[in-house]
């Protein structure tokens, strides 16, 4: 085994430190609010914690049904885990991903090294923007990508001793539990290894190798192999980039045979996406759509990505080489094959080799020799490693602490922690929370309000676990505890003794006169836009005004 | 040598290489109905790019030929625009400077604030930088020269088809097969000098970079030229037959792919 060298102890500790600051300070308050998914996937963590079923009462499933689709379990098992300690709160729902993006900059760090890059990289990593926002929200995707991550150092490990093939099968057999677009992604890895590696792998001396891992493979993915013909394993096919090439291909259809013009139109809407991985533009000039003010990774690291890519090409006959251009053209496959441009849910496994180029030209950097002295030559990178280290921080702290909290609560589900506690104070009253444009709210709800998960499953329609992975329809409507999660009907609900909760669209100052609702309830975000709005109804007055003419209004009225 | 070899390796071949690359794009028959003279500069630059790269020497004439398309592309340059911003983001610079906390650094008793909000949000520099890196995205991105920017179609712009993308992967090939320490004025005439002058230029969105074909094309047709010596590496003359008749007729498919998505 290496030793591991005083240097290495200092730059370690160091990554350790940048590591718990960037993932875990104020992991509870930033991102502002609480994402759907991470509500999602924490309940149904807490749900399973107590009582071994998810919200639909299903005992341990293999995918989890959430809102008309199926995630993937690894996240919501390993939830289990922070939630036992500190409870349900949004600090132990973030945890397991700020962990995952924080255990990943070491294993980058170990994956660097045994590609002999300079492992300076892994301390850019650490602060690179999309890394560091994916880690910090509490859903699958950080963990999915260090899995992957893992499993894909692995593989690299295998090309030279071929051992690790069995380990990295089983890793990254594993990262298809975590993240639904790695389902097709580790099969074209895999495939791409077989192809780039092939004379290694069925080399006489590895067969055995690869028997043992072909079988851990077929054994880990059983549950899959179980789940294959049921729509719960491809729930979403809509997503796919099929409406695009259809459109494209009808303006095609005149001059060329169908089968033609739908394979033109395939090709370029599928490399037009793939393109759009590596363009400079998307990966370091562009700002990311989730974050304000700062592109997907730092303008600057542009230069050392074209330089990492030249070396590639140049080396291109080096296993090193041969390992990244795999991962770069088996990586973005899945995602190009879906119609949104760059969604970094899908793609995270494309950031790696864009990584490893990122590093590579790095590292070429900083092996010119500009001064003849080796002493002031260190002096000069050490000095300006340090200057960019700090200039990126600085627009990091700027787009994530300062403008994200602020710009971005709206999008991140802000303002449920207030309501909660109104409805909490308010134990008597009922509540009908108006769906119609709130992002699935009785999640948000049942998890601030932390409804006992029987409770909540006794709630809902049992024949959905009963057809559990057969998709049944979702019905957005719920109703738990003092809580009703529909759509208001104005007929009925103004003469129901209750109070009705909204977004600023959802009940005018008009209606609020007309029919005599008293504004109980205002949440604003951070930028002053009203969020919620509650509204208490007064049936009496509302009667009375209008001579009892609503059946409603009757006192034998069953409503 | 039999003659099907020969015609493979037939200077004509190479000729008919470059004028598909140079001719088989929708853009530069748009550059020829917007400048007659400008389209006929700038299929000489992309000639003597090649030149240039083959012998590595920077040619004098490709010097006169970019002064030209320099002067050329002046329409729509705006240097002093560079910090200026739109009501928009007014809006949002105003809305921006109140979000910052105080950042101060305290040193035993002296306690030096910090004007982080100015420094970062109203600064000539910061808005510079930010505009710059805006630009820069504009134009460096292949999308935008092999898709007609798919899929990040810009709100109000007509995003017109310049090569096929067919090109990619050679032009790729071409641009990082560049032995880039030999070639570095050329490749600094070529590509970096017109990209510093979109960029710092501030042109409109909706402006031709033309100033940039002749060094995409140069590298399309050096790709194409490797492309060729792979098949050439063949010793079955029907392969090599085969596969430069199905590179030509898919080559020309995406071209009226591109022709007829730009129709409609």
């Amino acid at each position: 085994m290496q030793k591991i060298s005083f240097k290495q102890i200092i730059f370690l500790s160091l990554l350790l430190i940048i590591g718990i600051f960037i993932f875990f300070y104020k992991l509870n308050v930033i991102p502002p609010g609480f994402y759907v998914d991470e509500a999602l996937e924490g309940y149904s963590a807490y749900s399973i914690l107590e009582t071994g079923r998810d919200e639909y009462g299903k005992a341990f499933p293999l995918v989890f049904r959430m809102y008309g689709s199926y995630n993937p379990p690894l996240f919501i098992y390993l939830a289990t885990l922070p939630i036992k300690i500190w409870g349900l709160t949004i600090f132990s729902v973030r945890f397991v991903s700020a962990f995952s993006g924080f255990v990943l900059i070491f294993i980058i760090y170990a994956f660097l090294k045994s590609l002999r890059i300079s492992t300076l990289g892994s301390l850019f990593f650490a602060i690179t923007p999309v890394v560091v926002f994916r880690g910090r929200v509490g859903d699958e995707i950080s963990l999915a990508f260090t899995v992957f991550s893992l499993g894909s150092f692995l593989l690299w490990l295998s090309v030279k001793k071929p051992k690790w093939f069995i380990p990295a099968s089983f890793v990254l057999s594993l990262s298809t539990y975590a993240a639904y677009s790695q389902r097709f992604t580790v099969p074209f890895v895999l495939f791409f290894y077989f192809l780039f590696f092939r004379k290694q792998l069925l080399a006489k001396a590895n067969r055995r190798n690869l028997f043992y891992a072909i079988v851990v493979l077929i054994f880990t993915q059983l549950p899959h192999l179980y789940l294959l013909f049921t729509p719960s394993f491809l729930p979403k096919g809509g997503e796919t980039g099929f409406s695009n090439i259809i459109m494209q291909s009808v303006k095609l259809r005149d001059f060329l045979p169908a089968f033609l013009a739908t394979s033109l139109s395939f090709v370029r809407e599928f490399a037009s996406q793939f393109v759009n991985y590596f363009s400079p533009r998307s990966l370091f000039l562009v700002d990311y759509y989730d974050l304000p003010g700062i592109p997907r990774f730092y303008q600057w690291m542009l230069i050392p990505y074209l330089i990492g890519i030249y070396i590639v090409w140049r080396q291109r006959v080096s296993d090193r080489s041969k390992y990244i251009l795999l991962l770069a053209l088996s990586s973005p496959i899945t995602a190009s094959l879906t119609k949104d441009p760059f969604p970094v849910h899908r793609a995270m496994p494309v950031l790696l080799p864009i990584f490893f180029f990122i590093a590579l030209g790095l590292d070429k950097i900083v092996s010119v020799k500009l001064f003849s002295s080796r002493f002031i030559n260190r002096g000069f990178y050490i000095i300006l490693t340090t200057v960019i280290f700090f200039f990126s921080l600085i627009l990091f702290w700027r787009s994530y602490f300062v403008l994200f909290p602020i710009e971005k609560a709206k999008y991140f589900a802000y303002g449920y922690v207030e309501l909660t506690e109104f409805i909490r104070s308010n134990p008597d009253s009922h509540f009908v929370v108006d769906r119609a444009r709130l992002p699935i709210p009785y999640i948000e709800l049942a998890f601030f309000l932390k409804i006992p998960p029987e409770e909540f499953q006794n709630s809902v329609d049992a024949t959905i676990r009963e057809n559990y992975y057969d998709n049944p329809p979702f019905d957005q409507n719920f109703k738990f505890a003092n809580i009703e999660t529909r759509s208001i009907v104005w007929e009925k609900d103004i003469y129901r003794n209750q109070v009705l909760v909204g977004d600023n669209l959802a009940i005018s100052t008009q209606q609020a006169e007309e029919h005599f609702l008293t504004k109980v309830i205002e949440i604003k975000d951070p930028l002053g836009e009203v969020i919620f709005l509650g509204y208490k109804t007064n049936p009496a007055q509302k009667c009375r005004a209008t001579r009892n003419i609503s059946p409603l209004c009757k006192p034998a009225s069953t409503f | 040598m039999n003659f099907r070899e020969k015609t493979f390796k037939a200077p004509a071949v190479k000729y008919f290489l470059f004028l598909l690359v140079v001719f088989g794009n929708l853009w530069i028959w748009r550059i020829f109905t917007l400048n007659f003279i400008v389209g006929t500069i700038v299929i000489l630059s992309t000639y003597l790019i090649l030149v240039s790269l083959k012998n590595s020497k920077l040619n004098k004439l490709l010097i006169i030929c970019y002064l030209v398309l320099f002067l050329f592309s002046l329409k729509g340059f705006n240097l002093t625009n560079i910090t200026k911003l739109d009501k928009q983001q007014e809006v949002l610079q105003i809305q921006r400077l109140k979000l910052y906390p105080p950042v101060k650094i305290t040193i035993g008793t002296r306690t030096i604030w910090i004007p982080a909000a100015h420094w970062l949000e109203e600064r000539p520099e910061t808005l510079a930088f930010f505009r710059l890196q805006h630009n820069l995205g504009e134009v460096l991105d292949p999308n935008l020269y092999f898709f007609a920017n798919h899929p990040n179609e810009r709100v109000g712009i007509t995003e017109l088809e310049k090569f096929p993308y067919i090109l990619l992967p050679l032009f790729l090939i071409g641009f990082f097969g560049i032995n880039f320490r030999k070639n570095l004025n050329i490749i600094a005439l070529g590509f970096v000098l017109p990209l510093i002058f979109l960029v710092v230029g501030n042109f409109p969105p909706n402006i031709e970079p033309f100033i940039i074909f002749p060094f995409i094309a140069a590298c399309g047709v050096l790709g194409v030229e490797y492309a060729k010596s792979l098949v050439l590496k063949n010793k079955n003359s029907g392969v090599k037959i085969a596969t430069t008749l199905v590179f030509i007729l898919l080559y020309f498919l995406v071209v009226i792919q591109n022709f007829l998505s730009t129709k409609s």
